[in-house]
């Protein structure tokens, strides 16, 4: 049986005269209806490009491969046209920024109803008018009448995030993609927003794919975790599992990075050196190795590819390590 | 996040290559004027006057006093230069020592210098120019003084404007904080970062000297005839308008082409620091 | 019991539109140790640091540092005193001057404070090493470099005039995880080497807690809350505290 979401070898290289940027290597992923996958990765990882290549939004210069197919559909096959009207009905879009994906000019109740007119869902005004009230409610806003009528301006970003994601709902999409959606916000906003996505995914049955960089963000969100790095898939699997006994060392210096009550001060254990530039030919070895302590010689010569690992998902290194306590300076 | 494409090698743009060939060769001819194999600009033989174009001798004619038109015109060029160059020249450097002082000098004394260059801004710039050359009496000093007035408040405001945007970036923050003398900040942390949009400024405002030059010269308020100047030979020729209509237009042609350069380059030289500043951002 | 290094009372900032900024905040700071002050977006946290550095001028209250009058120091002794007293600023694309390279950077607040040429040379590639940048980098402009690196330069150059106290604002939050990990490992090992304190402050509770040996609470302006680390993640007064604490997604 076919998952809702099934991205296939994906590779996106952005090309630029002689230069080529591989942003994304060749990642994999399965996501089925009503869950939860969450990419975790650092910048440069290709968690961003990842998701963007789903909604079929990055633009000219970009070099896509693989396939990634949405209810059976492949999307990279259809034009701007036919990709427009699945973006906002069958995939909903929540971004980092909720200021950049509203027009300061308008008010923001008529950018709700807007979706739901471009996509012909209702076709009287009235009708529209309601079902933006509904979904402002839905988003967790409590008074819908008063901030329809707001400029994006005079919300606070945490509102501005929930009139986003009530526009991105607004079709009834089977797919939302949140890319950083709390990164902008306020801790306090952050747990709010967080705990609308679950509700809404309860209430409305869709799937979320989440992109974070947020070790907590996943570990609160996450049915399942996908982590990248170097724009390949190092590991993935159950959120638990991942998250408590990570089975890549890059899994596991992600999660030493992140300060946490009980760790003494200087002794934060996470990787030394810098992730390689997109640039940077990673083929045939594993692109940790100048960073890896664990790091073998077969790792300089050979790719890891996904294996399954025992207590559930699967991971790209054949070494086996063990954690170690050591601090990077 | 989020990878931005690689950016190709920059080359320097067209504008720019086009805008300083063009530049140098104006000021090549303004300096090569008396080598140059010419007839005497300032002497006509009046029995040679308002020659038409292609005469024998005199390959763009005479005017209304027998002088050769061309060379007046290679003469010109000095004039134009300086008339467009050094109030340019002037303002660039008082505006931008008077902009930097009202950018860092804190809001009190920002004020007071806006507030003092928006009582000039309040003429009209043509007009405060014809009156400040007129009260200072006719010639290229005055017409020079009269230009580099009315420049200052115009450079100080884009500089003021600069400073105020580099003022709350985090070196600055961090400059303030270090303990460093103003002047200090200045030339370290100011300068450098204003000096490219500062630049791309003055070189149109060149351009546009060069025009208001000529006008000047042309009511007689900037250089002293017998002088070549390309201002004063349009208002010499515009009294043999219908009698030699070509020769009138030629010192108009050059004034044009001269802004044009200046812009050009101007234009050349927005476009080059803009690539250097996405590089650099 | 021996005076603070850092005394700052009743701070108060009204913005031009009359809203306060910042409420009757009072800190102290001992030699040697790092105080975090927490707050989310609008909580006055930021407007407080500037004040401390006087890059802002209180409304109301005073900062003593060092036993001197931070808010009416002037001219020669004002400087004097701002060499002892640094910021390491937040964004790695802002906090170096673009068209200084990175050794300028350091040598600019070695140059305010009368250091000669020959000296500021061996310094600068001595603060490089010291914050694990190669010194041969010092010819190298930030755009060159990867937003720790820079970071790294920002910490180099507010500990080059040897500080008592450096304002530490957001100068780890850009920074991604792993990087961040590092350059608070880094802030942690230079602290105990040169004994200086630090104003820390974040909208980061895991980072501060992992790095302050007290906390201050912001909230709309005022101190809410203020005390022993350990002592507020374990035992919280205020509600909002309580609150902040409790959105903290779990790590472990």
């Amino acid at each position: 049986m076919s998952e809702l979401l099934e991205i296939e070898n994906l590779t996106v290289d952005f090309v630029a005269g002689q230069r080529v940027a591989h942003a994304v290597r060749g990642v994999t992923l399965r996501l089925g209806a009503g869950r939860t996958t969450v990419v975790l990765g650092e910048s440069g990882s290709g968690k961003s490009v990842t998701a963007r290549a789903v909604m079929g939004l990055l633009g000219g210069g970009a070099r896509v491969g693989g396939a990634v197919r949405l209810g059976g559909e492949s999307l990279l096959d259809l034009n701007e046209r036919a990709m427009r009207s699945r973006r906002g009905r069958d995939i909903g879009l929540v971004p980092q920024d909720p200021g950049g994906s509203l027009d300061p000019l308008r008010k923001v109740g008529a950018q709700v109803a807007e979706v739901l007119r471009a996509h012909g869902v209702l076709t009287s005004r009235a009708a529209r008018r309601e079902r933006v009230m509904e979904l402002l409610t839905l988003a967790g806003i409590r008074t819908p009448e008063r901030v329809a009528k707001s400029y994006p301006h005079e919300l606070s970003g945490g509102m501005r995030q929930r009139v986003v994601i009530a526009a991105a709902i607004a079709c009834g999409p089977r797919l939302l993609i949140a890319d950083e959606p709390t990164t902008a916000l306020d801790m306090t906003v952050q747990a709010q927003i967080l705990e609308l996505f679950g509700s809404l995914q309860r209430e409305l049955d869709m799937a979320i794919l989440l992109v974070t960089h947020d070790v907590g963000v996943a570990r609160l969100m996450a049915s399942s975790v996908v982590v990248m790095y170097a724009g390949r898939v190092v590991e993935e699997g159950p959120g638990d599992r991942v998250l408590d006994r990570p089975a890549h060392p890059y899994t596991a210096a992600l999660l030493g990075a992140q300060p946490h009550p009980g760790v003494p001060r200087g002794e934060l254990v996470g990787l030394p050196g810098l992730p390689p530039s997109a640039t940077t030919v990673t083929e045939g070895r594993c692109a940790l190795v100048p960073r890896c302590a664990h790091a073998v010689a077969e790792c300089s010569t050979t790719s890891p590819v996904l294996e399954p690992v025992t207590d559930g998902g699967s991971v790209a290194c054949p070494v086996p390590w063990t954690a170690d306590e050591r601090r990077v300076g | 996040m989020a990878i931005s494409p690689p950016s190709p090698r920059s080359r320097p743009p067209a504008a720019l290559v086009a805008g300083t060939v063009a530049v140098l060769a104006l000021v090549l001819v303004a300096a090569l004027a008396p080598l140059l194999p010419l007839p005497d600009p300032d002497v006509g033989d009046l029995s040679h006057r308002l020659l038409s174009l292609g005469s024998p001798g005199h390959p763009l004619g005479t005017d209304g006093q027998g002088r050769d038109v061309l060379s007046r015109l290679v003469w010109g060029t000095q004039a134009s230069l300086v008339a467009g160059l050094v109030p340019v020249a002037v303002a660039g450097t008082l505006g931008t020592l008077l902009g930097i002082v009202a950018g860092l000098g804190g809001p009190r004394l920002e004020n007071t210098v806006m507030r003092g260059l928006d009582v000039i801004f309040a003429f009209p710039a043509v007009l405060l120019a014809i009156s400040i050359a007129a009260s200072l009496g006719a010639g290229l000093v005055s017409m020079l003084v009269a230009l580099s007035v009315i420049l200052v408040p115009a450079v100080a405001r884009v500089v003021v404007t600069e400073v105020a945007g580099l003022r709350e970036l985090d070196f600055m923050q961090a400059a303030r904080a270090s303990g460093a003398r103003w002047p200090t900040i200045a030339r370290w942390h100011v300068l450098p970062n204003i000096l490219p949009q500062v630049s791309v400024y003055c070189s149109a405002l060149v351009g546009l000297c060069v025009v208001l030059g000529a006008g000047l010269s042309f009511l007689g308020l900037g250089v002293a005839p017998p002088r070549a100047e390309w201002g004063a030979m349009v208002d010499d020729l515009r009294q043999h308008v219908f009698t030699a209509p070509l020769l009138a237009l030629l010192p108009a042609a050059a004034i044009f082409l001269a802004s044009v350069v200046f812009n050009v380059l101007g234009e050349g030289l927005r476009s080059h620091f803009d690539v250097r500043s996405r590089h650099t951002a | 019991m021996t005076e603070p290094l850092l005394s700052a009372t009743g701070l108060s900032k009204r913005f031009p539109n009359g809203v306060a900024a910042v409420d009757d905040v009072s800190l102290s700071l001992r030699r040697g140790e790092i105080l975090g002050l927490v707050g989310e977006s609008g909580s006055g946290k930021s407007t407080t640091a500037k004040m401390v550095l006087r890059l802002l001028r209180p409304d109301a209250g005073q900062v003593v540092f060092a036993g001197h009058d931070l808010t009416r120091a002037t001219g020669a002794q004002l400087r004097r005193l701002r060499a002892r007293l640094q910021l390491v600023p937040q964004s790695p694309q802002t906090s170096l001057n673009p068209r200084l390279t990175v050794g300028e950077a350091i040598a600019f607040n070695l140059r305010a404070h009368g250091w000669r040429r020959s000296a500021i040379q061996a310094r600068v590639a001595d603060m490089l090493d010291r914050v694990g940048v190669p010194p041969a980098d010092a010819g190298r402009y930030p755009h060159e470099m990867s937003g720790g690196q820079v970071q790294r330069v920002a910490l180099a150059r507010a500990l080059a005039t040897d500080p008592e106290l450096i304002v530490c604002d957001e100068a780890v939050s850009a920074l991604d995880k792993s990087i961040q990990a590092q350059v608070l490992n880094l802030l942690a090992e230079l602290q105990r080497e040169t004994g200086v304190a630090i104003l820390f402050i974040s909208h980061d509770l895991a980072v501060v807690e992992h790095i302050a040996d007290r906390v201050a609470v912001m909230y709309l302006g005022r101190v809410v809350e203020e005390g022993d680390t350990h002592q507020i993640w374990t035992a919280p007064n205020d509600p909002y505290t309580r609150e902040l604490l409790s959105s903290i997604p779990p790590i472990r």
